[in-house]
């Protein structure tokens, strides 16, 4: 009874508040178990330590707790990771509970959809500031420590609390919004990431273009605020810095409001366009039913056997019984004892009976194996990786966005008089652009496609074929290549032509060649090699990329801290001048690409050891080493290439 | 002749999926029969070179399925009770792909075998049609039609009627049934009895990763004629006989249940009349109750 009449109210509306709160409490303990928000976390406080230890603020002599100092590291945290963690986390809620098929148990409850998607957003986006709340906590939790130089004013806690709201959480909402929408109604988590690149890369744009643009119009489309206290550091003492009592003013408050606005509309957007009933699209495929395709083409007729039990309870229930629908019984086949026929012969029979329609099956030449005929199937893989990687819609946004990025670069880019030619200087400026997005798009496409085959279930057909590991591993990271190689060449025609198209001719295809060859692609080779390598061993796409992604930005914080020698940074960032371009490329570049190209066969030697069709446990016991043994010895023989490049360029 | 010699396998949770599995199966059509759990997929898994197992042997034709994956491979047709295709993929594409992995070289003779597998898997309209369109009995035509690739001496096709309606399953028996010849031995694992009853001459019963039965399917219903009786009676007299007598199915059946029971040489009692035995019933003998038929 009582059971009942909690149900009664419950469908009464009585409880929406609470299908709101279950919503959100489901995604809390999904969020609870997996990975990804852990590894955010500490990414984000191991940010913090770095800044607070090593940041602008050592180097300005500013105190590590100052308002302006906590307030510029809030903005440069927001505005360097905000865009891919938030999609990571706001772009798949709604589109995860259509890949694990759960959608139509939850749509088939009384939940309304404001229900569902407010409690999707709001579970995420809580655990997304939780995330970023790691970043100001560690700088709060840091305030009493302090190394040598360090300047530090005594304790504070309100606006570690207060900027963390205004610039981080508020724009982080509104983003959010944008990523949970587009995931919502796409239904594609590429999509979002491709969205937000070119969010990303439009942001840049703006801000570039807006340079000019009186602070009012700089502060209120900004959903950022760089532009609201960030300035020169260099135009005040650190004093005045250290002293400044950072206030929010009228143009920032109405951003916020502005900021709020748009994501209430981007939510209701997206509750307008939302249905939980089946898309038109797939519902008329799901119409095409094999009953119909059967009777209209009438395949493999079979005759007498082609009958369909027709459920006759009576006598053949057994054959219903349990779940053990019983079909295709020949009754005329039964001899005296009951026996159902020689079973085989049956449909044997029933094929023969419409055998005029059968169509037989050549015999075709196999190729024995060896190298030639591994040859061969990477050359089918290739095909196949390339057509599927063509098929990926994020190109849609990623090669415009590629193009536009390099272009707005180089709008308003002046070349110094007598430095290197117009051609060197475009290239290398091009090539500078693009290549933390080409290694991004290096490492976003390999993780797709070493993933790919198991996400559609592929792996087991493609695995039981006699296609070796190489051929398999190989294709996919050659069609990434061909990719990366489309997106230079097509890059480089663009700024060729916005070079002549401004009056720098004549162009010369040399120094884009060696942007290409020499800069951009041996790095993308080292890149894909390591993705590929770093997706074997961790097994898991996302991990990989977080993997990257910190490598990445050790790299380039050690570099940023000065340590720069070339060895351990193999993909050349920020190591060359555009005078490398011009005329004959340097020995010491050839020499550092050489072992950048060393240290890619090595990655790709292990990705190969360690591929997951390989039983090399068992194998070993049972004796069967070829494979193994060509993997190790292959390893072991990148690993001594690398060392001795490594040496020779250090030589060079 | 495939071989499978003490074959066990357990996982690193430790499910014991097989023990000690032996079998000798001539070419031809053989039945795997087993309920769900029973260790069916992890056989199916270690016949198509996918898994490895602990311990035993796959010999077909005299080739070690286990030692000599590369070669084995080679001779291997595979339809897994799950999988996918590239959904951007046409029909066409796809077996050709899967042609050229597979080591069809020449380019003409590949394009006769694509044409020949969609026209025999009744594809030939949907050749150009990208694979993510669809249906579920059309997926399961394309990957039996890339199983179907080369000069297989094993085919193992795992649950391939789990999911199809009854009139697709009808059309994929008649196929499986024609694709076995005399050369090669296609191993059909399913928990559908009327899927052995119509297609093999002979059978096994897996339970809990034993063979708990081999025999043809005449075989299997000699053992148990004369031992099925049938009942219809009220609810909760129906669950009383579960006590009492050897219970092999239990059906709803017009607002009562209808008991079949297996109680070799004497009626259970007045009310149970002789049933014609079925394959069901010494397949549910086997893996319903307590104890084995042997």
């Amino acid at each position: 009874m009582t059971a009942e009449f909690a149900l009664t109210e419950a469908a009464r509306g009585g409880s929406a508040f609470a299908n709101f709160r279950a919503v959100v409490r489901a995604e809390l303990l999904y969020n609870r178990r997996r990975v990804a928000p852990y590894v955010m976390a500490a990414l984000f406080a191991a940010n913090a330590l770095l800044w607070w230890g090593w940041g602008a603020a050592t180097r300005y002599g500013w105190a590590v707790n100052s308002d302006y100092y906590i307030l510029r590291c809030l903005i440069g945290f927001t505005f360097m990771t905000t865009p891919f963690f938030v999609a990571l986390l706001m772009g798949d809620p709604v589109v995860r509970d259509y890949r694990t098929r759960i959608d139509p148990l939850i749509f088939s409850k009384p939940l309304s959809r404001a229900e569902y998607l407010l409690g999707k957003f709001f579970g995420n986006y809580l655990v997304l500031l939780c995330c970023q709340f790691c970043f100001p906590l560690m700088l709060l939790a840091l305030q009493p420590f302090a190394r040598d130089g360090m300047v530090a004013l005594p304790a504070r806690f309100a606006p570690y609390f207060k900027h963390f709201l205004f610039f981080t959480a508020a724009p982080s909402l509104l983003l959010a919004a944008v990523c949970f929408a587009a995931g919502t109604l796409s239904r594609s988590v590429k999509l979002v990431y491709g969205l937000v690149t070119s969010l990303y890369v439009l942001y840049i744009g703006l801000q570039v273009s807006a340079r000019g643009l009186p602070r009012r119009w700089r502060v209120l489309p900004d959903p950022l605020l760089m532009n609201a206290y960030t300035g020169n550091p260099r135009a005040h003492s650190a004093d005045y810095f250290n002293s400044l009592a950072v206030s929010y003013d009228a143009d920032m408050l109405l951003n916020r409001a502005l900021v709020l606005l748009a994501t209430a509309a981007c939510l209701a957007f997206l509750y307008s366009r939302f249905s939980t009933t089946e898309r038109h699209q797939r519902a008329d495929r799901d119409a095409v039913t094999t009953l119909d395709l059967a009777d209209a083409a009438g395949w493999v007729s079979g005759g007498a056997s082609e009958k369909v039990a027709t459920g006759d309870l009576a006598g053949g229930a057994a054959s219903e019984r349990r779940g053990l629908a019983g079909t295709a019984r020949d009754e005329n086949a039964r001899d005296a004892t009951g026996y159902e026929a020689a079973p085989g012969d049956v449909a044997a029979r029933g094929a023969r009976a419409g055998g005029a329609a059968r169509v037989g099956i050549p015999r075709v030449h196999l190729s024995e194996g060896g190298l030639r005929a591994g040859a061969r199937q990477f050359a089918a893989a290739l095909a196949t990786e390339f057509r599927l990687l063509r098929a990926e819609r994020s190109l849609v946004i990623v090669v415009p966005a590629a193009v536009l990025l390099s272009l707005v670069s180089l709008a308003e880019f002046g070349v110094a008089a007598g430095a290197v030619s117009y051609s060197a200087a475009y290239a290398a400026r091009a090539a500078d652009t693009l290549l933390l997005f080409l290694f991004a798009a290096a490492v976003f496409y390999t993780g797709e496609a070493m993933h790919r085959d198991r996400e559609l279930r592929v792996e087991p057909l493609l695995w039981s074929a006699p296609a070796p590991d190489y051929s398999l591993i190989l294709s996919k990271l050659a069609a990434t290549l061909l990719l990366s190689l489309s997106l230079v060449a097509l890059v480089c025609l663009s700024v060729a032509a916005l070079q002549l198209f401004k009056g720098h001719g004549p162009v010369e295809a040399g120094p884009y060649l060696t942007a290409a060859f020499v800069i951009l692609l041996p790095g993308v080779v080292f890149m894909i090699a390591a993705s590929a390598a770093l997706n074997v061993l961790l097994r898991e796409k996302h991990l990989a990329y977080v993997a990257a992604l910190a490598a990445c930005g050790m790299l380039i914080y050690s570099l940023n801290l000065g340590f720069t020698n070339a060895l351990y940074n193999p993909v050349l960032y920020q190591l060359w001048t555009p005078a490398d371009l011009a005329g004959a490329v340097p020995n010491r570049l050839l020499a550092h690409r050489l072992y950048t190209l060393a240290l890619a066969s090595h990655c790709l030697a292990l990705a190969h050891l360690f591929f997951g069709r390989k039983f090399f446990g068992r194998l070993w016991r049972r004796g069967d080493h070829h494979g193994l043994g060509r993997s190790i010895l292959a390893t072991v023989i990148t690993a001594l290439a690398a060392v001795a490049t490594g040496i020779l360029f250090a030589r060079a | 002749m495939l071989t499978i010699r003490e074959l066990s396998k357990t996982y690193p949770n430790g499910v014991r999926a097989l023990r000690n599995v032996s079998l000798e199966v001539a070419p031809g059509m053989f039945g795997l029969l087993g309920p769900n759990g029973a260790g069916k997929t992890t056989l199916m898994k270690i016949l198509a070179t996918l898994l490895d197992a602990d311990a035993g042997a796959v010999t077909v034709g005299g080739l070690d399925f286990i030692g000599r994956k590369a070669e084995a491979r080679r001779v291997l047709g595979y339809l897994p009770q799950e999988f996918g295709l590239y959904p951007t993929l046409t029909a066409e594409q796809t077996l050709d792909y899967f042609a050229r992995l597979k080591g069809v070289a020449d380019a003409a003779e590949r394009r006769r075998l694509v044409g020949a597998l969609l026209e025999r898997v009744n594809l030939s309209a949907e050749r150009a049609q990208q694979v993510g369109g669809f249906s579920g009995g059309m997926r399961q035509r394309l990957g039996i039609a890339q199983a179907l690739i080369g000069r297989q001496k094993l085919l193992v096709v795992d649950e391939p009627t789990a999911g199809l309606d009854p009139e697709e399953r009808v059309r994929f028996h008649n196929l499986l049934a024609e694709i076995a010849d005399d050369e090669a031995v296609v191993i059909l694992s399913t928990h559908i009895v009327s899927d052995v009853s119509n297609l093999c001459s002979r059978m096994a019963v897996i339970r809990r990763g034993e063979i708990v039965a081999s025999a043809t399917p005449r075989e299997a219903l000699a053992s148990v004629a004369g031992s099925v009786w049938e009942a219809t009676v009220e609810r909760a007299r129906g669950a009383a006989f579960k006590t009492s007598l050897r219970v092999i199915s239990r059906q709803a059946f017009e607002g009562r249940v209808r008991v079949r029971v297996l109680s070799p040489g004497a009626r259970p009692s007045e009310e149970f009349a002789p049933a014609q035995p079925t394959l069901e019933d010494y397949y549910l003998s086997l893996t319903a109750g307590p104890g084995r038929l042997n």
